[in-house]
């Protein structure tokens, strides 16, 4: 079995390393990977798209309609990757908006987020849709959002890998002092995929 | 210590594209490597300098790529392994050295990494770098993935050494930026690397003079065909796959693609695949031999055909009769990245397997764009936003390579030029000798030691003029944050020499050079006026390190908020109306201008200059509706006289009729008639809603209506005048139905009855009530009077949940002295709403018209139409305190009303028969003034006199019927209703009043806003939340209004409309007098306005700075505190002093 996972975000949101992380957790677990990131210009508070293969993929290039697992860390660019999902994609969506300075400049207007969450859930088999902003907050610290959606890519149990894997494949990535609060984000995230 | 740093063998880690340079060249045993950063290249020094405490190499961030080739060459010549890497344009800069060292040869293995960026995600082209090597005469290798990246540097290094040739090794960004798994070979002993070089001289071969070099370069062509020799043989990095009558040629990451797509086509194995991992020299004889058998041949490779010309030449050399596909017969591009979706639909294509080419889903709903922008707290920000006050935009902005170039995006704009690392000052001198615009060159500290000296030193020599501003950031920032010369660390992290700029700048020949810091604006300001003014060749230092820099220090900073109280974000209006926003800018820069240029600003001291408009324009102000005026008005000036009717009719449901009779309080208290005139506000409303079509009012009311809500309640209306509906209106856009009782034969109220048709059209008001009225769908009762047909019993038994009572005021006022009643005395208003009717009586002979408001003179002229005799005001003061407006009493003169002041009757003389025959009058003085401020008249004893006339007519004021109102009902002394101001509620529940009924006789405008204040109070009794505070009306006076000073006075006196002179005789004559103002006289008179007000467009610091950290929510401006860097620049440019310093940490 082979997946493709794409991950839309914005610069400062920790999505490369969310992406790395699954790379590594893969990797750990047997499993092929390979991922792409963006670095430089692009990160300026713009659009980051990355992606992750895991399996025999040898690009890690997401076609359109190609996503297996869609990470949204954040509701209007998790739209814009609509592109990338088919039918058959699950998604996982930060419900909790990064405003453009587009929008606030009052040039664009943001979209309702309960109606792009509709929209999903018109397009895709499955959509867990929650604020992981908030949920890691209250995990005691706001930037392991991203360890929340991990938490709930490891709660579908689509990818071969193990719990322990997961963790400790975060924890080696983020700062010492955050461990607690992402390992509590992380089963957080868990649990509103796991049943 | 560092995984990358293992020694052993066998370790598997999931490493960037770049990373896995590093360690190949690691295991290679490199002892020397250089580079100037640049993406895609740049972690691989990032990776080296993160490595350097492994003390196995030497490592530097060299000052440009020329420098870093050379320092590695430097290495080599010695025997050393050494690398240099840098992204494609950076091979450019160090072509000069690289295009001979290949003469002089490498002792040492030396591998140049260029790492080449198609799609331009962070370069300024898109240059294929492989023909460098075929340029240069070099080996090129292509790497597919992380770990071949790490195989082919370890090899190209023996490569290197075998034939004494560098070895080029080419990524591009999707290889430098993908990870993969990548599994180590051993690394050699540090013991080993420690080896001291000794340099073998040959002068003949490394010194190039033409004498040597002509002779070298035969030398590197045999090279070259040893290299040939060793490419045929290599099955390693060349290699062929599969079997099939069809061949794909591919390298790099072309080949991840052919890969996955042959896969998805379930074509793996039958199609044959030959990859290049070498593709200079070409190996000729194997491609020949993997040509033969084949029909067709797909190349597959990013932006040049370089692949294809060779896979051409070598079958047309071997005669080989097969068909070569790639950018030639279009079935790629010869520009930007490819996808596995391209490359599976040109091998489907050619292979004859069914493909249907995915198509994207796109969101249904518009998403809003998100360009890089600088981060909150950059100090480029603030460099530009000095900048761009002292130029205003105008001049030629050279910008350079960094994250300063995204000045060129909005709403900083301030970028013309970009080509190259220190093109700014360059492209600034040159352009100096065919223009007179002032040049600014803007390039970073980085740049400036990379490429921007010699241009300096160019300038200073020959003498061009121009303002070169470094924006020092203290780091190399687009790429990571990497040191420089100007910085106290090098590459290795070890203490260095940081180089002064100032020094070098000055040493170059800068006429001046001055050091800013650029969140002190005044100094930047100051700094750029001296440089641009002096016209030589100025350097401005505008150091503040890069937030990245600096993150510590930014820790403690206090963040900033917005104080909604003071911020003066449109407080009217719950959409910005956008008005005017192309003239707004200009004028946002010259306050902040000012405000920069004006007392000490120190926004953490709390100490803010006076705003220098007033938050709110006097005109918004005095507005009963709290209809913003100044953005109608400026959007009349700039032509948009659509807009402008939009935002009027948002708040005013009859603004055709306003714009005729308001009383226009707006207009006694306008700025400009403090200099001249004020600007004639309510002629231009009445212009604005000329334009209007009916047709579009009705659709735009049918859509308000159809999205308001449902509340399946109804309400009373008690009165059809401007009070009654306004709040029918209204109500019926908040969700109610409304019936609206009306006790004449007609709506309007004093619209209809009270105002006369010269003054008002018939068919225009009555075409405005109907409009609301039918689209509104409201029920109307006429000739239901409250009191004698309705009760509020009989109502709210009729199922009405609340009541709202505006009757007016129409009951008039008696003068109280003898011979009063009788036939021959008048009421005003009862007799003009008799000729509204249709059925006054003509009066004959000489008629006097007591009172001195617009009631007197509307029964005045009126009578100068329907009587042929002469009509006489008689008013007890003078001229000045009149109440009616000036300009009605000059019309009225103008149709032949005569006016006498300080008179008064004391009684009405009758004849035998009861006629009146005279008034008995006395004359008046003013004495102390009275409770309204005018002063009171005061009889002149001995004076009294007798005036014969045949009528009087009375308008000495009106009073509200109080025979009507239920006794339950709470009045005032004046027999006026008692109310709640915020909401209209009576004394009853459920019952509201407003208009005349409470105010006494006031002014049109007036009474609709009390029919909105009503449709308020009414909504939110029946949502049982009375005491919900009232939105959008304007804030009340404060009392700092600050004197505003215009920059410049549009010299233009106040236009009038034009009015049609009286012809004859006017009786019978009802047409309209005034006429509107004609397009061209409007946009002139609205150009007077002097937008004094900061109201409704005070948006600077979201026009202006375009931070990050801020956001519009609910209509209110705040800034994101996890975003905020705690800059300040958005508090020393609020001109409302509305952004300060929050004191307490930031919980993460």
């Amino acid at each position: 079995m082979s997946w493709r996972i794409f991950v839309a975000g914005v610069g400062g949101q920790g999505s490369i390393t969310t992406t790395a992380i699954i790379g590594e957790a893969a990797m750990r677990s047997g499993l092929n990977a390979a991922a792409s990131e963006i670095h430089g210009m692009a990160q300026r508070g713009g659009v980051v798209e990355t992606s992750v293969v895991v399996g025999e993929y040898r690009s890690p290039l997401v076609p359109v309609g190609g996503a297996d697992i869609l990470l949204a860390m954040e509701p209007v660019e998790g739209a814009r990757a609509l592109s990338r999902c088919g039918t058959g994609t699950v998604v996982l969506l930060n419900t909790h908006p990064v405003v453009p300075f587009t929008v606030s400049l009052g040039h664009q207007a943001y979209p309702d987020v309960d109606a792009l969450v509709q929209e999903f859930r018109e397009t895709v088999a499955s959509v867990h849709a929650f604020d992981a902003f908030e949920l890691a907050r209250v995990a005691g610290n706001a930037k392991a959002a991203g360890s929340v959606m991990l938490g709930a890519l490891s709660g579908l149990e689509l990818l071969p890998i193990p719990v322990e894997q997961w963790l400790d494949s975060i924890l080696e990535r983020v700062p010492k002092r955050a461990a607690d609060a992402n390992r509590v984000a992380f089963e957080t995230g868990r649990r509103i995929t796991c049943r | 210590m560092d995984a990358l740093l293992s020694p052993e063998a066998g370790g598997r880690h999931f490493l960037l594209g770049n990373e896995a340079i590093v360690r190949g060249a690691l295991e290679a045993g490199v002892v020397v490597a250089a580079t100037y950063p640049g993406t895609p290249s740049s972690e691989i020094g990032d990776t080296f300098a993160r490595l350097a405490a492994g003390d196995r190499y030497y490592f530097e961030y060299s000052t440009n790529e020329k420098v870093a080739m050379e320092v590695a060459y430097g290495a080599s010549m010695a025997g050393a392994r050494a690398m240099c890497f840098m992204k494609h344009v950076g091979i450019n800069v160090a072509a000069d050295a690289m295009m001979t060292l290949v003469y002089a040869g490498t002792p040492g293995g030396m591998v140049i990494v260029t790492a080449d960026d198609p799609s331009c995600h962070s370069s300024q082209n898109e240059q294929d770098n492989r023909y460098y090597a075929r340029l240069g005469k070099m080996p090129m290798l292509e790497p597919s993935t992380p770990d071949e990246a790490r195989r082919m540097v370890r090899h190209a290094f023996d490569l290197s050494e075998q034939v004494r040739l560098p070895v080029f090794v080419r990524t591009t960004t999707r290889l430098s930026h993908m990870r993969g798994i990548v599994t180590f070979e051993r690394l050699p002993d540090v013991a080993e690397l420690k080896r001291r070089c000794t340099f073998e001289h040959q002068p003949s071969q490394m010194v190039c003079v033409p004498g040597n070099a002509k002779k070298l370069h035969p030398v590197l062509l045999e090279k070259l065909d040893d290299l040939s020799r060793i490419v045929e043989a290599d099955r390693t990095f060349n290699v062929r796959e599969g079997q099939g009558e069809m061949g794909i040629v591919t390298s790099g990451v072309g080949y991840n693609y052919v890969q996955d797509a042959l896969a998805a086509l379930g074509l793996s194995g039958s199609v044959e695949v030959a990859r290049l991992g070498i593709s200079h020299p070409f190996p000729n004889r194997w491609l020949a031999d993997f040509l033969r058998n084949k029909t067709a041949i797909l190349v597959v490779e990013e932006l040049e055909p370089y692949l294809e010309e060779f896979v051409k030449r070598v079958a047309y050399d071997h005669d080989l009769r097969v068909r070569v596909l790639g950018k030639a017969t279009g079935h790629f591009p010869y520009h930007h990245e490819y996808t596995v979706e391209q490359v599976t639909e040109a091998i489907a294509r050619e292979a004859g397997t069914p493909y249907e080419a995915p198509v994207g889903r796109v969101s249904r709903f518009p998403l809003p764009q998100r360009p890089p922008t600088l981060c909150a707290g950059c100090p480029h920000r603030a460099t530009f936003y000095a900048a761009k006050l002292v130029t205003r935009g105008r001049g030629i902005f050279h910008t350079d390579i960094g994250c300063y170039g995204l000045a060129v995006l909005p709403p900083i704009n301030m970028a013309d030029v970009l080509i190259s690392m220190g093109s700014s000052i360059n492209t600034a001198s040159g352009i100096s000798r065919v223009t007179d615009e002032p040049s600014i060159a803007f390039i970073g500290d980085s740049t400036f030691f990379h490429n921007g000296m010699t241009g300096l030193a160019n300038a200073a020599h020959n003498g061009h003029r121009q303002t070169i501003v470094i924006v020092d950031n203290r780091t190399t920032g687009m790429t990571g944050h990497q040191p420089h010369p100007g910085t106290a660390r090098d590459g290795m992290g070890n203490p260095a020499p940081a180089l002064s700029i100032e020094a070098v700048c000055q040493a170059l020949g800068a006429t001046g050079v001055a050091t800013v810091d650029p969140f002190d604006l005044r100094q930047v300001v100051g700094a750029l006026e001296r440089a641009v003014a002096s016209n030589g060749l100025d350097v401005i230092v505008s150091r503040a390190p890069c937030i990245f820099v600096n993150r510590q220090e930014i820790e403690q900073r206090p963040r900033y908020q917005v104080d909604p109280a003071a911020c003066r974000y449109c407080g009217i209006h719950d959409n910005h109306t956008g008005c005017g926003e192309a003239v707004e800018i200009e004028t946002q820069l010259d306050r902040a201008a000012r405000f920069v240029g004006a007392a000490a600003v120190d926004p953490l001291a709390g100490v803010f200059p006076e705003p220098l408009k007033p938050p709110v324009a006097p005109c918004v102000e005095a507005c009963p509706v709290s209809l913003c005026v100044q953005s109608y008005i400026t959007l009349l000036a700039s032509g948009r006289t659509e807009e402008a009717a939009r935002v009027i009719r948002e708040r005013i449901p009859l603004p055709a009729t306003v714009g005729r009779v308001c009383h226009h309080p707006c207009e006694a208290v306008c700025t400009r008639g403090a200099f001249d005139d004020p600007v004639a506000i309510c002629a231009l409303k009445r212009f604005a809603m000329e334009t209007e079509s009916r047709d579009a009012v009705r659709e735009e009311l049918a859509r308000r209506l159809e999205a308001a809500p449902n509340r399946g309640r109804e309400v009373a209306v008690i009165g059809g005048g401007p009070a009654g509906l306004a709040c029918a209106h209204d109500l019926r856009l908040r969700g109610y139905r409304v019936t609206l009782f009306e006790a004449s034969d007609r709506l309007g109220g004093m619209l209809t009855l009270g105002i006369p048709a010269y003054r008002l059209p018939r068919d225009l008001v009555e075409g405005e009530i109907h409009t609301i009225v039918d689209t509104l769908d409201i029920d109307v009762r006429l000739n239901t009077a409250l009191g004698a047909d309705v009760t509020l019993e009989s109502l709210a038994g009729e199922g009405y949940a609340a009541t709202f009572i505006a009757c007016g005021a129409w009951h008039g006022m008696r003068l109280g002295v003898p011979g009063e009643d009788g036939p021959g005395v008048h009421d005003a208003l009862a007799y003009l709403k008799r000729v509204n009717q249709g059925t006054a009586p003509a009066l004959e002979g000489r008629i006097a018209v007591i009172g001195g408001g617009d009631a007197a003179i509307d029964a005045a002229r009126t009578l100068r139409r329907m009587a042929s005799g002469p009509v006489t005001i008689l008013y007890r003061r003078t001229e000045a305190e009149m109440p009616a407006q000036p300009s009605e009493v000059a019309h009225a003169r103008r149709e032949g009303v005569e006016i006498a002041f300080l008179t008064a009757p004391v009684r009405v003389v009758r004849d035998a028969e009861g006629a009146v025959e005279g008034l008995e009058m006395i004359r008046m003085k003013l004495g102390e003034p009275d409770a309204s401020g005018r002063r009171r008249p005061v009889p002149i004893e001995g004076s009294g006199y007798l005036l014969p006339v045949d009528a009087v007519v009375c308008a000495i004021g009106q009073q509200p019927d109080a025979s009507i109102f239920p006794s339950e009902l709470k009045r005032t002394d004046w027999g006026t209703l008692e109310v709640d101001q915020e909401t209209g509620a009576t004394n009853l529940p459920g019952v509201f009043a407003g208009g005349d009924s409470v105010t006494g006789p006031k002014t049109v405008i007036d009474a609709i806003a009390w029919g909105q204040v009503a449709a308020f109070g009414i909504d939110r009794y029946l949502a049982g939340d009375l005491a919900a505070p009232r939105p959008h009306r304007a804030p009340p006076p404060r009392g700092d209004r600050v004197a505003f000073e215009p920059r410049a006075l549009p010299e233009r006196a106040r236009l009038s409309q034009r009015v049609e002179e009286p012809g004859g005789s006017l009786e019978g004559d009802f047409r309209e007098v005034v006429q509107g103002f004609d397009r061209a006289e409007a946009v002139a008179e609205a150009a007077r306005c002097l937008a004094c007000g900061m109201c409704a467009s005070c948006r600077i610091c979201l026009d202006t700075l375009a931070c990050p950290a801020f956001y519009v929510e609910n209509g209110v401006i705040a800034i994101d505190e996890a975003l905020c860097n705690g800059c300040g620049l958005c508090a020393m440019i609020c001109p409302n002093g509305a952004i300060r310093p929050v004191q307490e940490t930031l919980e993460v």
